[in-house]
């Protein structure tokens, strides 16, 4: 199998490192800055600091703190006609995923006409925007280091992909010391989304030795260090390991894609309104098992990496259940409930097993399943 | 006015059909196949042809088989 | 009420009845699969049996939407159990058929039984509608262009003719059905693939000529206002695609652009290699002979189509010289024989017509033949000398009229690149995989318009999304074939949920999509599968011939390396 591996950012990495972003944009020569983020932001007294150390650098800074989780259409143009009549030069965005994928919205529009749903699915040929600029908060969408966004499309309700180069980074800056406050349950969700783009890359079709060795360690690293950032959030090594492990899988399924356990968490995210790190994370286990049909050595890897061995005569559903099993306690361990005690109704989860075989992910999954298959899974991950 | 696939765009004198195609974002080194009026202009030629107000492009690219 | 047409050459006798009630939303592939089926559910047809013997029947139908507005709804369906795979068959063709079957009323006509005689008959449908077989001994084993001369000037040109040629009379596995063109009446679109012209030549048909009826058969509608409102919608949609569409600005020809730039353009018997010449057979080339030489392209073959891909051909000398020149024909006469003379493929297109044969199977034959040291590659005069003896019943002639296989196996040939028993067509597996899987999954064995993948997944040659595009298209394209033209199909995908007013408008019931997409879709898959497992298709016979999986391309050194899992579970639904 012949692989390649494309989308790179380059990152700048430790705590205090989001100090430098002044004095490293004006050695890059910008002037100023579409600085993009959510009101919470604010609240929590992240962006004021960045604005601040910009300034001191005579970088100019044009606020946007209107950004809003699950990045409506409407609202992202509404930033990019902002932007585009702003004179900046390069885009900042501090937050979680919606404020990189709001300022990879704005930098899709700054030079091809809206509305941005046109620009569903992979575009090779769009104009290019301005250099984007990355400080995450989370760990983590890995958002920084992917080359799509996600919005939502108010007047269809309905969520997709813009995929094209002009939604790559220029820079991201990977500071801890921004991820501190965030609470055990944020944590435990966006940690969790990061190990499931670790687990599913590692599985998934365009994986490559390359993303395998970086999600390899970002399992490692998840699997050690999440539980201690959910337990004491003022954990520092924590903190920082987990910023790490989130940018390592960001870079491993940027380039080698995810796959069903995405497709299920789009559907269960979209239905019943619950957080997207968990949303994968319901049925992760079983996802996992599932892509042991093909991907065993790979599932093998997912258990040494979490500290499993597995026996050597081992059968692919061997493979499977075990890996099951240990993804399910790591899940539990770190405080997320399962589906039934998230009080989703089963008969009408059980209904929106089609909804997944509709995704556009599905595309991308190892071998094809049935909707029933699919809804087995539920079956199985429900109170699980 | 020029068009490229129906989008319109301002005519300038001394544009050349190169010109156009990078404006539309044409994806030039793929297997697109360009037409002006009508009538195929090859790869080699696209900057060497200069358009007038009204010309016509349309830029088709080869997907699929038969 | 549509009727059908009951032809028993046995006793030589033409029998009109009402058509079907339960086969009334269906149409084309759907029609074939089910119907065949059929044959087997009620003991009419042993599914084992032999292809060529007397419990096998010839079917012709129209699509489902045949005598509407819509565009393209006039493509034509031959159905048997094919006399080269052994399985189910569905031979779809543009040209006139479809039209003046359906002005004439029927939606089907069926052939049945072997002639006790010895005799060669054609049937013929005359302008008030009155079927009959007439003796054709004269026009035994004359070419297909010979054949439709003779029925202008018995019947003038308000005609349909699909005929044999001789190599249909004379029951080679790779004999086509060739159908005239609208306009033209050049014997040029055909019922290609499966040896169908065997079946037709085994059952002592010539020729079926349908005259255009004084009164035309006017169809009856659920709800007129909604299919109209629908059809005028989805033909301006196609319009509108089609003037960036390759295939109406300049033919399939075109496809050769994008394949031989990335390896998927057949070369020497599929060796994988890149070939550097391929534009002489380009699009600039082929424009620029048909401008000096007097032909054209943006040809409709039915009438109110809006897609028009089909072309007239000119020798150097301005004479006609063929039609309906396409991209198959060029890769596999071409590059996959080393020839680039595009005046010479010409011919043995226009020989290939007119002795009615499948050019698909021809071209991969002449690769495998030249692979195996019988001619030189590139040697064109070589492949046009065998044609002829293919014409005349002798020297390799037989061999080769039977197909890409036979000629592998009487050369002793190690690399033959079919799927049950079927050439595969100009677009190299490992470079395309999707298509390969599409080859070697497809109940209609290697066929690449039941889902051609090329541009659907990530990379061509990689694993991502391959088995998903080919599972997806083959189902869409299994409808697709049940009610339209493939070109057409492809331009008419965003607004595809209207395709379920038209089967509302036309025959009632909810507007639901599921009815084209399940009803003719997968259904009709599934049914193509029922019907070859009972006919003795196992897994094996889907499977790529093993060189595929063994040698690199040298264009992009891929191999097919697509898990058979994916394979295996590609038709759960």
């Amino acid at each position: 199998m012949i692989t390649s591996y494309e989308c790179f950012v380059p990152p700048i990495m430790g705590f205090g490192s989001s100090k430098r972003i002044g004095i490293t944009l004006r050695a890059k020569g910008y002037k100023k800055a579409f600085v993009i983020y959510d009101k919470g932001m604010k609240d929590f007294g992240i962006a004021d600091p960045i604005i601040e150390n910009l300034d001191m650098a005579n970088i100019e800074a044009v606020c946007f703190d209107g950004v809003l989780p699950d990045p409506p259409d409407e609202m992202v143009e509404a930033a990019a006609g902002i932007a585009r009549n702003s004179g900046c030069d390069v885009i900042v965005a501090i937050g979680g995923g919606s404020s990189m994928d709001t300022a990879k919205g704005v930098n899709v529009l700054i030079n091809n006409p809206p509305p941005i749903k046109q620009y569903f699915g992979v575009q090779k040929n769009l104009r290019p925007g301005l250099p984007m600029v990355f400080v995450p908060t989370t760990s983590g969408t890995g958002s920084e280091t992917t080359n799509m966004c996600v919005i939502s499309c108010v007047s269809e309700g309905k969520k997709d992909s813009v995929v094209s180069p002009v939604c790559v980074g220029t820079l991201a800056f990977l500071d801890p010391e921004l991820t501190m406050g965030l609470p055990p349950k944020p944590t435990a969700m966006t940690g969790i989304d990061a190990f499931a783009h670790a687990v599913e890359s590692i599985t998934g079709a365009q994986a490559n030795p390359l993303s395998d060795a970086l999600a390899r360690d970002a399992i490692r690293t998840i699997n050690k260090w999440l539980p201690r950032a959910v337990d004491n959030g003022k954990d520092q090594v924590a903190r920082e390991k987990m910023m790490e492990a989130s940018f390592f899988a960001g870079m491993a399924f940027t380039n080698a894609l995810v796959h069903l356990g995405h497709s299920i968490g789009h559907s269960i995210g979209a239905t019943f309104h619950v957080p997207h790190g968990l949303a994968c994370a319901f049925c992760l286990p079983e996802v996992i098992e599932y892509t042991a049909r093909t991907e065993s050595e790979k599932v093998v890897m997912i258990c040494e990496a979490m500290g499993v061995t597995v026996p050597e005569n081992a059968t692919w559903q061997e493979i499977g259940a075990l890996a099951k099993d240990t993804i399910r306690a790591f899940i539990k361990r770190i405080g997320l409930p399962n589906m039934e005690e998230s009080g989703i109704p089963l008969e009408a989860l059980l209904k929106i097993a089609p909804m997944v075989t509709a995704d556009t992910g599905f595309a991308l999954i190892p071998y094809r399943i049935t909707a029933a298959r699919v809804a087995e899974m539920f079956r199985s991950a429900y109170s699980a | 006015m020029i068009t490229v696939n129906e989008r319109n765009y301002d005519f300038r004198s001394g544009m050349t059909l190169l010109d156009i195609l990078k404006t539309d974002a044409v994806d030039i080194h793929g297997a697109v196949l360009v037409t002006l009026n009508g009538s195929l202009i090859s790869k080699e030629k696209y900057n060497e042809t200069l358009l007038n107000d009204g010309d016509a492009v349309l830029a088709i690219k080869v997907v699929s088989g038969g | 009420m549509w009727s059908k047409l009951i032809v028993n050459m046995a006793e030589a006798t033409v029998t009109k009845l009402p058509y079907d009630e339960e086969y009334l939303q269906l149409g084309g592939r759907a029609l074939v699969a089910n119907y065949f089926m059929d044959l087997v559910k009620t003991g009419k047809m042993d599914p084992k049996c032999d292809p060529m013997g007397e419990q096998n029947v010839l079917m012709f139908c129209t699509g489902v939407l045949a005598g509407t507005n819509f565009t393209t709804s006039y493509r034509i369906s031959v159905g048997c159990k094919s006399p080269l795979t052994g399985g189910i068959k569905e031979a779809s063709s543009g040209g006139y058929m479809g039209k003046l079957m359906a002005d004439q009323g029927y939606r089907m006509i069926t052939v049945h039984g072997l002639p006790q005689d010895g005799k060669l008959r054609y049937l013929h449908i005359d302008k008030e509608g009155n079927a009959e077989l007439v003796d054709a001994e004269d026009l035994r084993l004359k070419g297909t262009y010979d054949v439709v001369d003779a029925m202008r000037e018995r019947y003038g040109d308000g005609i349909s003719v699909a005929c044999i040629g001789p190599a249909g009379e004379r029951l080679y596995k790779a004999a086509s059905i060739q159908i005239s063109e609208f306009g033209t009446l050049h014997p040029s679109r055909v019922a290609a693939r499966g040896g169908v012209g065997a079946l037709m030549g085994v059952k002592g048909l010539k020729a079926v000529v349908i005259e255009k009826p004084t009164i035309p058969y006017k169809v009856e509608y659920a709800d007129e206002a909604m299919f109209r409102e629908a059809a005028k919608e989805l033909n301006a949609f196609i319009a509108g695609a089609a003037k960036v569409d390759p295939f109406h600005n300049f033919g399939t020809i075109s496809t050769i652009e994008k394949t031989g730039a990335n390896g998927i353009l057949p070369v020497e018997n599929f060796s994988g290699k890149l070939y550097k010449d391929y534009k002489k057979l380009g699009v600039e080339e082929f424009l620029g002979r048909l401008a000096a030489r007097g032909g054209c392209n943006k040809k409709p073959c039915q009438p109110g189509c809006l897609v028009q891909c089909s072309n007239v051909y000119h020798d150097a000398d301005g004479k006609y010289l063929t039609s309906g020149f396409e991209y198959e024909t060029i890769a596999l006469f071409g590059p996959n024989c080393r020839i680039d003379d595009l005046d010479k493929i010409a011919v043995m297109d226009r020989m290939c017509d007119d002795i009615g044969v499948d050019t698909i199977e021809m071209g991969t034959a002449c690769g495998v033949a030249m692979d195996a040291g019988k001619l030189e590659w590139g040697d064109a005069d070589g492949v046009i000398a065998m044609l002829e003896e293919m014409r005349q019943g002798v020297g390799f002639g037989p061999t080769l009229g039977d197909g890409c296989e036979a000629v592998g196996l009487a050369l002793g040939a190690k690399r033959i690149p079919t799927v049950k028993h079927q050439a595969i067509s100009g677009y190299d597996p490992r470079n395309t995989k999707g298509t390969g899987i599409t080859y070697a999954t497809c109940p209609q064995g290697a066929d690449h318009t039941a889902a051609l993948t090329m541009g659907r997944a990530f990379d061509d040659a990689g694993r991502t999304a391959q088995a998903y595009a080919s599972n997806k298209l083959q189902v869409a394209i299994c409808f697709s074939d049940s009610m339209m033209c493939l070109f057409a199909f492809s331009n008419v995908v965003p607004k595809m949920h209207l395709l379920a007013n038209l089967m509302s408008g036309l025959y009632g019931g909810p507007v639901d999509i599921t009815r084209v997409t399940i009803g003719l879709g997968v259904k009709t898959l599934l049914t193509e599968r029922a019907f070859n497992k009972l006919a003795g298709f196992t897994d094996e016979d889907d499977k790529l011939p093993e060189f595929f999986l063994t040698e690199r391309s040298a264009a992009t050194g891929a191999v097919f390396d697509i898990n058979p899992v994916e394979m295996e579970v590609l038709f759960d639904f």
